[in-house]
């Protein structure tokens, strides 16, 4: 017998969770739906059809890493209450399976889930829009539908990479939240997960202008040309981005698999 | 069978649960784990399940180190804690959910002990009272046909009815090849079921021994009046007179008295831990 993984075990994981939680998905799902209608409808100019993209950008962004993280500490609910926890410790899978059912749960189904449900919301507002458009016969541009101004706008497409590093790096974090802390988690996590900011925020403040600062200040002095030095500069801030947004949620899910192996209950 | 080595469990340096424990439990038994409160009974039951981890020693059942908590491992071991969580969905999902994990898992025997404790596969955990509940638990707990099923307070929570019908229905799966501990406060209701006895209390087993090496030594009987003082390790008024424990030098047939060896030993541990060495 396999004690590692097994796909039977690790599908019968992914079923329970289903069956248990299908209510309150569908019910979130609905959520989703509604707070991107309300948002959309405060957005609209209804006199004029025109419903602007960055405003809905925004509220993509906030509505995808607020619910996100959510859904995260949702998703290893059952190890933040003793008793669920212990019915979840001793179902005959193996650590990785259940942290596996997690992952898949708070980066495969969600984000599916998400965009799917915020883009039909999205576009029937864009169709509403060109509807009034049309039927005022106001000249002018078509609305897009939200993909379509990420893709096409040069700006938000370079970002999209470190958004979803961003996202990864919360989502992984809530996850190791949920499954460290016992009882009104998300809260405990979202706490833990500001101070964790505010010594990030204090070691990039040390890196860039103690650290990068002295060494340009030495290649300036050796009489390096401008352009090395600032190319030297990008280099070593691409680097720390790579470890914050690409490094960071690798460590952060190898850390959560293992308290998950050694909690106790 | 559960082979406990040198196991010593705490919570923090303040609260030692365990020291050094030796233990061996084997196929064919009830256990009954008995012990006041805080002596470390759902912390050992904890430890065996793998669901906590001894700061020292070794817990293995099965063969395999508890503390792994393989799959092969937990389809073989059922463990049913005296507080439980139960999904808001109905009894046949959560079978529908769970009783694939278990390889001998028995839907018929499950039906049989619902039909015995008067409930249907259709109720839904939320309806249903917290006796109730157990019940459901109870029921798919053996028929998980597990090697290992260990229960913690099992009876807490059920009317007389279901006390008795538990009784049997133990009983009923109490085979060869199977290991059943179950830890209680309420020695009267299991009385007739529980054998062989581990009595816990500082940091420690104090007896462990079945009800006829327990009647081997020790005498169970009511007296009008206490005469002989030194030979009785443990006294305490009854409606007929006194109930007391002693040592059985004669060879005497007595029923042992569960909470009367309970009280012997908490009140007389040396002596009692020396006889039964």
């Amino acid at each position: 017998m396999n004690n590692t993984f097994d796909f039977n075990r690790f599908s019968l994981l992914i079923k329970r969770q289903w069956v248990e939680n299908k209510k309150l998905f569908l019910m979130a799902s609905f959520g989703i739906m509604g707070i991107s209608a309300v948002m959309n409808s405060l957005i609209m100019r209804w006199e004029m059809g025109s419903i602007n993209e960055m405003p809905r950008y925004i509220i993509f962004l906030l509505c995808f890493f607020f619910e996100g993280s959510i859904f995260a500490n949702y998703v290893f609910k059952d190890i933040s209450d003793k008793n669920s926890s212990t019915c979840f410790l001793l179902v005959p899978a193996s650590h990785f399976e259940k942290f596996l059912t997690g992952l898949f749960y708070a980066f495969v189904i969600f984000p599916v889930a998400f965009l799917t449900l915020f883009y039909v919301v999205d576009i029937g507002f864009v169709n509403i829009g060109n509807n009034i458009k049309h039927s005022l016969k106001v000249s002018g541009i078509k609305n897009l539908p939200l993909y379509s101004y990420m893709f096409s706008n040069h700006d938000v497409r370079e970002e999209l990479g470190e958004i979803i590093g961003f996202w990864l790096v919360i989502q992984a974090f809530v996850l190791m939240g949920a499954v460290q802390f016992e009882g009104r988690s998300y809260i405990k996590t979202v706490f833990i997960g500001f101070v964790a900011l505010i010594i990030i925020g204090f070691l990039i403040y040390v890196g860039d202008k103690l650290l990068l600062g002295d060494l340009i200040k030495q290649f300036q002095n050796k009489g390096y040309s401008q352009e090395l030095v600032r190319h030297s500069k990008d280099f070593y801030k691409r680097i720390f981005k790579v470890i914050l947004i690409y490094i960071l949620p690798l460590i952060l899910l190898i850390t959560t698999y293992f308290k998950l192996k050694e909690k106790q209950v | 069978m559960i082979q406990i080595e040198n196991l010593s469990f705490d919570y923090g340096i303040r609260k030692l649960v365990f020291r050094s424990l030796n233990l061996t439990l084997t196929e064919g038994n009830v256990y009954g784990l008995l012990g006041r409160n805080g002596a470390g009974k759902s912390s050992l039951l904890r430890n065996i399940a793998g669901l906590l981890f001894p700061t020292q020693g070794i817990c293995v059942v099965n063969g395999y180190n508890t503390q792994d908590r393989l799959p092969e491992f937990l389809q073989d071991i059922y463990f049913l804690p005296e507080e439980f969580h139960t999904p808001s969905v109905k009894i046949k999902a959560f079978v529908d959910i769970y009783a694939p994990f278990y390889p001998k898992f028995s839907r018929k025997q499950f039906l049989e002990y619902l039909e015995e404790f008067q409930l249907s596969d259709k109720e839904k955990f939320t309806e249903l009272s917290l006796g109730q509940k157990k019940k459901a638990l109870i029921g798919f707990a053996l028929s998980t046909n597990t090697k290992v099923l260990l229960m913690d307070e099992p009876t807490n929570g059920l009317d007389i009815p279901s006390k008795s019908q538990f009784r049997k229905i133990i009983a009923s799966v109490a085979t060869e090849e199977r290991v059943i501990v179950i830890s209680t406060h309420q020695v009267r209701d299991l009385e007739s079921l529980i054998d062989p006895i581990i009595i816990l209390d500082n940091s420690e087993v104090l007896l462990n021994a079945t009800t006829e090496e327990i009647t081997e030594k020790l005498c169970f009987k009511t007296v009008s009046t206490v005469t002989d003082h030194d030979k009785v390790l443990y006294s305490e008024h009854s409606l007929r007179g006194f109930s007391i424990v002693t040592q059985n030098t004669v060879h005497e047939h007595s029923k042992a008295d569960l909470e009367l060896l309970f009280n012997a030993t908490l009140t007389n541990h040396s002596q009692i831990k020396q006889l039964f060495t």
